[in-house]
């Protein structure tokens, strides 16, 4: 035991130079930043967040309130100004904290918007509050003198939370439907023959089964390939066509231009330093540093134990479903924070029928009331938010003057092509079931 | 070394994929700008000038009927009414580009009718059918009350009452106005219809589906459901489309061939021509257990005219005496919209909002 701790003790607390963590602080700054601006300047904000009545909430965190039409405008504000600060080093710490807490805020708001892209970023600035990647190369260390050298764990444990991301969603792609039956890429691809050049391409069967066992490979592969000098020029030149076609093909936001630029973590210190270089140049930023030092992290030996159990925990999360063994993309137990992406085309219709069941009369209910597009969409396939909306109307109706208020879903999915099927079982009053009940009580099996 | 080679097996096996002519070329054949330029200039483009020329019919007919108030002119007058309603339900499907623009379903068919206003209006002749408060006081909806309610005795003098023709030629120019813009738009917007040949949003496919869908959901919920009672506590007659001229079935009927067509293509007969969501559906293989998918929605379409057919009484009368089949062809039309809405869709690849998707 000692034997290991003392050969992975200097491991993590080698000193390595600052340079790549300054260089992921200010990409991130940035692609958040633009991230934000994209978000407001497409004005989802209003259509996300302000119009809509009602919120579909997280498990845990049904207590995250909307913060009000102010408090939304007021959090994105925060966001904003500590995506710059983040980015320029200013108040560094302050800042990550600030990003990490207002993000995952609104994260929180409405579960509509999950999207794994968004939990990464939650998590990568929670972890970045931890580290000194304002130490160096950046406002903060213009005033205070910047540090020389870093202990390795800090750059490792990016490296790590990359990795979990890559090597995850490969191994979600390890399943029949992807690898046999090439979906749900064989229904994605043929929809963008009006592509040029590369339209053609996407009609044939081949193409779909080229890219989903490519995908999954790349996935698996990716970090190790980046991890060895050898290779690592190789692998980013995949990292970006890979990202790029996605990008292009795909209706997936700023994720792809995230990863193209913070998988360059994987980098050399000499090329981060040859980067802050170039920067400087373009720049005409004069080296001006007062004093320098080498950092010690204070309660360094904490956050090692601290982050050894946050990557263990990261690992236990996506790999939850096994306990519930149920049928993961049908039911969705266990699927959110779990680096499945692209995984399923699911699509479904739901209608509620509500109930006084002392007078005996029932009403069917325009889900459009109540609902966005957005959230209908989402909900239509997701149990659990089934489950919350039937708990919303029964207290609806009570207030509307409703005795024991009944509520029947009338609903259809189809997964992957396979034709819808009658997802919600049929004279199920759901106002009866709880988030414990077994789900295949309330839920029909797929097929 | 080894991801060198890897990356030539990949590149050998993308090449090799491509010049693979023993499984038969391209496994779907799908034109999307065929089949948007055959729908614009076969069914949307015909559709608009087929309803323009009824309106200006019916602005004739109108002021036929101010040169002479006589039961002749009343009827024609009445019947071309009546024509142009029905030739309405093959334009409302489309409410994107031209028709969205000036808001065409909603300005010419928003109902149930808001009865007290149009009266006010007609004994005050005070009004503007432009104002957000005039929203349900206008439109075919006003025409069917104001040409139908009336007892055959009165006809002669309800007629001559000078506030209620300005009322009638009121919302006839409005009508004719909008449709008017659609249909003469409808030229400059077509190239721009067909060069959005994509799956996204915005592109002429998705809207197209879309609306398709969101037509289909205001028969089954509008025209059949409420009326029918499925939203309230009880029947609300009044609520159907058409309620005085009580044409509300047929205007249903077309409605549904109007979607009907958007799936089988104006070709329907024609086995050479197939650019249409019917050929792409089943180039894309879509099946539902034995059937294709896109028979299994042409036979509901069959089904929901059938269950139609058996209702006997106009709507109006049905949804209190023939509530089983009226309830029969509720039903009906729920299948077809999971079809529609989850299969369909699905299969399309279509995108139907803007929100971000979980990436790679």
């Amino acid at each position: 035991m000692t034997a290991i701790k003392n050969k992975i003790s200097p491991f993590l607390n080698q000193e390595v130079s600052p340079a790549p963590l300054a260089v992921f602080r200010i990409l991130f700054g940035f692609i958040m930043a633009v991230s934000v601006i994209r978000f407001i300047a497409n004005g989802w904000i209003e259509q996300f967040y302000v119009e809509p009545a009602f919120q579909f909430k997280y498990p845990y965190f049904e207590w995250v309130p909307y913060p009000g039409d102010i408090g939304i405008y007021l959090l994105f504000s925060i966001m904003l100004i500590s995506s710059i600060t983040l980015m320029l080093g200013y108040k560094y710490r302050l800042s990550a904290i600030l990003f990490f807490l207002s993000f995952t805020f609104v994260e929180l708001i409405d579960i509509t918007y999950y999207l794994n892209h968004y939990y990464f970023i939650s998590l990568a600035a929670f972890v970045m509050i931890f580290l000194p990647a304002g130490k160096y190369f950046s406002l903060d260390a213009k005033r205070d003198g910047a540090v020389t050298s870093i202990p390795k764990w800090t750059i490792l444990i990016l490296q790590i939370q990359l990795g979990i991301v890559y090597f995850f969603a490969g191994l979600a792609k390890l399943n029949y439907d992807w690898l046999v039956e090439a979906m749900p890429l064989s229904i994605w691809l043929p929809a963008h023959s009006h592509l040029p050049i590369i339209g053609q391409l996407m009609t044939y069967d081949i193409t779909a089964y080229v890219f989903s066992w490519f995908g999954a490979f790349y996935d698996l592969t990716i970090v190790f390939f980046l991890l060895y000098n050898k290779t690592r020029p190789f692998a980013y030149f995949f990292v970006v066509v890979f990202h790029l076609a996605t990008a292009m093909l795909f209706q997936i936001g700023m994720f792809p231009y995230v990863m193209i630029l913070l998988t360059l973590i994987f980098f050399s210190e000499d090329f981060h330093n040859k980067l802050i270089q170039k920067f400087k140049n373009f720049f005409k930023i004069k080296d001006i540093q007062i004093t320098t030092h080498s950092y010690k992290a204070r309660l360094n030996k904490a956050l090692i134990y601290g982050f050894a159990i946050f990557t263990i925990v990261q690992i236990a999360i996506p790999l939850r479903y096994i306990i519930h063994n149920g049928d993961l993309f049908w039911d969705e137990k266990g699927y959110r924070f779990s680096w499945r992406v692209m995984l399923m085309e699911k699509a479904g219709t739901v209608f509620f029928t509500v109930k006084d069941s002392t007078s005996g009369n029932s009403i069917e209910v325009v889900n459009s009331d109540y609902l966005t597009k957005d959230q209908e969409k989402q909900m239509s396939t997701q149990p659990d938010l089934i489950l919350q909306f039937a708990r919303f109307l029964e207290k609806e109706f009570e207030s509307k003057g409703y005795n024991d208020v009944e509520v029947y879903a009338d609903s259809y999915v189809t997964l992957n092509g396979s034709g819808s099927k009658k997802f919600i079982k049929e004279n199920v009053d759901l106002t009866q079931i709880s988030s414990d009940t077994d789900i295949y009580k309330w839920l029909n099996k797929n097929n | 070394m080894y991801f060198k080679k890897l990356i030539i097996v990949l590149i050998a096996i993308v090449i090799v994929s491509c010049k693979d002519d023993s499984g038969g070329g391209p496994d779907t054949k799908i034109d999307k700008q065929a089949l948007l330029s055959n729908y614009a200039d076969n069914i949307i483009i015909p559709a608009y000038e087929e309803l323009n020329t009824d309106i200006n019919e019916l602005e004739t007919s109108f002021s036929a009927l101010k040169e002479e108030v006589n039961e002749s002119n009343i009827s024609d007058l009445r019947q071309k009414f009546i024509d142009a309603y029905t030739t309405w339900q093959k334009c409302t499907p489309f409410e994107f580009g031209p028709a969205e623009e000036v808001i065409l379903r909603q300005s010419v068919n928003t109902f149930p009718l808001d009865t007290v206003t149009v009266k006010d209006v007609i004994s005050s002749g005070e009004y503007d059918l432009t104002l957000p408060q005039y929203s349900d006081a206008k439109g075919f909806p006003a025409l069917d009350y104001v040409l139908f309610n009336v007892s055959q005795d009165e006809e002669i003098a309800h007629f001559q009452n000078e506030n209620r023709l300005n009322f009638i030629g009121d919302v006839i120019s409005q009508i004719a106005e909008k449709v008017a813009y659609a249909n003469d738009e409808w030229e400059n917007y077509r190239q721009k219809f067909i060069s959005r040949d994509g799956t996204d949003v915005g592109s002429s496919l998705s809207q197209l589906i879309n609306q398709l869908n969101f037509d289909y959901e205001l028969i089954k919920r509008i025209k059949v459901g409420v009326p029918a009672g499925k939203f309230s506590s009880q029947v609300l007659p009044y609520n159907v489309e058409a309620p005085y001229s009580q044409i509300s079935n047929d205007l249903i009927r077309e409605n549904l061939s109007a979607i009907e067509l958007l799936i089988t293509g104006p070709e329907q007969n024609d086995p050479q021509k197939t650019d249409n969501l019917k050929e792409y559906l089943d180039e894309l293989g879509a099946t539902r257990g034995e059937k294709l998918l896109s028979d299994a929605i042409l036979d509901e379409f069959t089904e929901s005219f059938g269950l139609l057919e058996q209702i006997n009484s106009p709507l109006f009368e049905a949804v209190t005496t023939e509530e089983q089949k009226v309830d029969a062809l509720y039903e009906n039309l729920q299948k077809t919209v999971v079809l529609l809405k989850t299969d369909m869709t699905s299969e399309m690849g279509i995108k139907i909002n803007y929100q971000d998707n979980d990436g790679d």
